[in-house]
């Protein structure tokens, strides 16, 4: 059982830092590759946990092995766009002008019914009012709606409106974040200045604050223990 | 780049590490096969304590590659042979040559397979 248990955590940890070392696009939309390896290292690491007869070796060197075929992969994908096409396809255009092209539908093996229903997940349920609907190399749909058919944005309004930042993240549950805290452009002296000017005596009684390019500071103290 | 050239490097580096190992076993088999052989040509001469002798000593050299085996190899194969050592000892101590002929054919064949398994084969890859 000890064996079972040392086993789990080393796997664990292998496929955690294979799993980093292969970046975050595996974490989210995958493209073919990254499937490929993602099915396979589940299904290869699994079989030294449940079999102790198996060298520990014999699952590990396998995940050893996808994730430097999945590094060199990617990094030749970066490369080469040939390659990219190869290994990952080419994006397809499915509707050209509110009109379905139906030897694309035909063949990315795509549904008149997948189509429709991708549409509606957007909000649309007029093909015609669609300029272009394209099947992208990871499986998902991008759908541009003709530009009449677009909502105003500020500009085309000639609306005034204020630009964004992304806030720095300064305390998160009581601990202060030093490098967003340089980042941001301040420093211990300042932070300690504006926690006391809302009355509050420590760092440790902020659940969040947030301050961004602009000086706009946001904070949420601590709820009281019940 | 450099970080698919590292990785390059490491994919070479862990595909000679398996080959380094198929030669390994394929050493360590061999020297196990020849003083299993040499034992036999004495059990077959009926000079039992040579025999023994030499079996012993296979077994010791056996057991000394445990640490590597047992990383490498299923342990399965590793107790199947382990007990075809036990049952070679077993027929030459009771110097029965019919008994012991089988326990070497089957101690060959089991030290043949480790070595056969990891080896690079048309047949073992497919």
């Amino acid at each position: 059982m000890a064996i079972v248990f040392v086993r789990t955590v080393i796997v664990f940890v292998v496929l955690i830092l294979s799993m980093r070392l292969m970046g975050k696009r595996l974490l989210g939309e995958l493209e073919l590759s990254e499937v490929v390896v993602a099915v396979l290292i589940s299904d290869m690491a699994s079989h030294p946990l449940q079999d102790i007869g198996v060298p520990l070796f014999n699952g590990l060197l396998p995940v050893i092995v996808l994730l430097c075929c999945e590094i060199l992969i990617s990094g030749a994908i970066v490369k080469s766009v040939r390659f990219r096409a190869l290994v990952c396809g080419r994006p397809s255009i499915l509707i050209q002008n509110g009109k379905i092209i139906q030897s694309e539908m035909k063949r990315c093996r795509f549904t008149v019914d997948e189509l429709t229903e991708d549409l509606r997940k957007q909000g649309i349920t007029d093909i015609s009012k669609v300029k272009y609907a394209v099947l992208e190399t990871d499986g998902s749909l991008s759908i541009l709606p003709y530009a009449t058919e677009n909502p105003p944005s500020a500009a085309d309004l000639n609306v005034q409106v204020g630009d964004f930042s992304i806030p720095y993240t300064i305390i998160s549950d009581g601990n202060v974040i030093e490098h967003n805290l340089k980042d941001s452009g301040h420093d211990m002296q300042w932070l300690n200045s504006q926690l006391s000017i809302r009355n509050i005596n420590s760092p440790k009684d902020v659940y969040y604050m947030t301050v961004d390019d602009f000086e706009r500071i946001y904070i949420l103290t601590r709820e009281p223990e019940k | 780049m450099k970080k698919e050239i590292i990785t390059g490097i490491i994919f070479l580096l862990v595909f000679s590490l398996t080959l380094v190992n198929t030669h390994v076993l394929e050493n360590l088999t061999t020297e196990l096969l020849e003083l299993v052989e040499q034992s036999r040509i004495y059990a077959e001469k009926g000079d039992w304590e040579n025999a023994i002798s030499k079996a012993l000593e296979a077994d010791k050299r056996w057991h000394s590659s445990d640490p590597y085996t047992h990383i490498v190899v299923r342990h399965s194969e590793i107790d199947s042979t382990t007990y075809a050592f036990y049952d070679l000892l077993k027929a030459l101590y009771s110097e029965e040559i019919g008994e012991a002929r089988g326990a070497y054919m089957a101690l060959e064949e089991h030290l043949k397979t480790i070595h056969h398994m990891d080896k690079i084969t048309l047949g073992s890859i497919f």
